[in-house]
């Protein structure tokens, strides 16, 4: 072989032989750094979420001894926010009150509302349950007038939305009767929702 | 001497220029070739793998570390804290119905008497229906519910002229008067949003 075709071949090998390695660097090596650096990115996400979740763990601790010790505490909010609509409740407070308050019940209904959750809520927080319930009812405006404010403080929260009060025909004077229509929202709290797992 | 003894041929003979492979640039390129081979080994097969195996570990433990606390206590908890967090914006909003009563009986004029009231909490208003024995009682009771802060709109619907008492009337105060005869008059009230707040 001739010496300059030797020099072109080791020149044509050398070029090759560097061609070869820019392609490894190019298809090999940028693609798993790439991948490297996401992983880095991950280990370290994860690292952090793990001191994070034990941070959490060890409050949510803290708290869950504190909830055990407040029996009370979860009895009284039960009995305000039951975990289901429990209308029997309802009805058996309404129509108590009224009995209680010399008024005479017609009639009475209820409604299971859509769930509704307040805006500015943390994802893990139930929904909140609403029952519509419309009563007819007549007797005096002092009863009536009783009625409701006992109403709004019972254990139970009832919001009253709507009251319709009107003169019973014949019915004159201070101890007229009236007749009443008013509709009221209790709450309840969604026990179905599922418990969020920690990401 | 010795270089006296070399041939004029020898001693001026042109510089042979050094010819066949270019070892040097096929050294160079290979080595280049070969740490871009160990430096893509060495990331994929090595620090690669390290990572995963970090990340594996991480997001075991993690698992762990989320399994720590007991479902039902979790669950628990968040129903616990859910109650108290519905149950503080329920109360937030909860309406006192008494406002109504505790706002209308002071301002009731004591010649003007109410026949129907029907209160809607979805438009915040009030239609009150009533009878009085003359146009200056309606003025006034108009203005004595337009001084009232709580109140954000006013509209007299109708007042039209009757004959004589028809039928019972709502006595929010004792001392009013039957008119026996004089006006049937419609007023709606726009009630602000803090109206049925706790005073």
């Amino acid at each position: 072989m001739r010496a300059s075709s030797k020099r072109v071949y080791s020149l044509l090998l050398s070029l090759a032989i560097l061609v070869g390695s820019l392609l490894i660097y190019m298809l090999l090596i940028t693609p798993t750094y790439d991948n490297i650096k996401l992983l880095r990115s991950d280990v370290a996400n994860k690292s952090q979420a793990l001191n994070e979740h034990r941070d959490i763990v060890q409050k949510t601790q803290q708290l869950i001894n504190q909830y055990k010790g407040s029996e009370n505490l979860q009895s009284t909010l039960t009995l305000s926010l039951p975990n289901e609509p429990y209308v029997s409740q309802i009805v058996a407070d309404i129509s108590g009150l009224a009995s209680l308050n010399s008024l005479k019940l017609s009639g009475i209904s209820t409604e299971v509302q859509a769930f509704r959750s307040f805006g500015d809520a943390p994802e893990y927080v139930k929904s909140v349950g609403v029952v519509k319930t419309t009563a007819r009812a007549k007797g005096k405006y002092e009863d009536l007038r009783t009625f409701l404010t006992q109403l709004q403080t019972i254990v139970r929260i009832m919001d009253v939305r709507s009251l319709s009060i009107s003169t019973v025909s014949g019915s004159k004077g201070a101890s007229a009767d009236y007749d009443y229509v008013f509709s009221a929202l209790s709450y309840y709290q969604d026990k179905s929702q599922p418990v969020l797992q920690a990401k | 001497m010795q270089q006296f003894e070399r041939g004029v041929t020898e001693r001026f003979r042109p510089e042979v220029p050094s010819v066949g492979w270019s070892w040097r640039l096929i050294v160079f390129s290979t080595i280049v070739a070969i740490a871009a081979v160990l430096l893509y080994a060495g990331m994929e097969y090595g620090y690669r793998s390290v990572l995963e195996s970090e990340r594996n570990s991480l997001e075991q433990e993690l698992a762990q570390v989320d399994m720590s606390i007991n479902a039902a206590d979790q669950n628990n908890l968040i129903n616990f804290y859910s109650q108290i967090y519905n149950m503080q914006n329920l109360l937030r909003d909860h309406i006192t119905i008494s406002n109504l009563f505790s706002f209308l009986e002071p301002n009731t004029n004591s010649k003007v008497q109410y026949t129907q009231l029907n209160m809607n909490l979805d438009s915040y208003s009030i239609d009150i229906s009533g009878t009085a024995p003359s146009m200056d009682a309606i003025v006034n009771q108009l203005e004595a519910f337009r001084r009232q802060p709580m109140i954000a709109g006013l509209v007299l619907r109708k007042a039209d002229s009757n004959q004589g008492g028809d039928g019972g009337t709502l006595n929010l105060a004792p001392e009013n008067q039957t008119p026996a005869s004089g006006f049937n008059f419609t007023i709606n009230l726009t009630l602000s949003r803090d109206f049925f707040k706790q005073l």
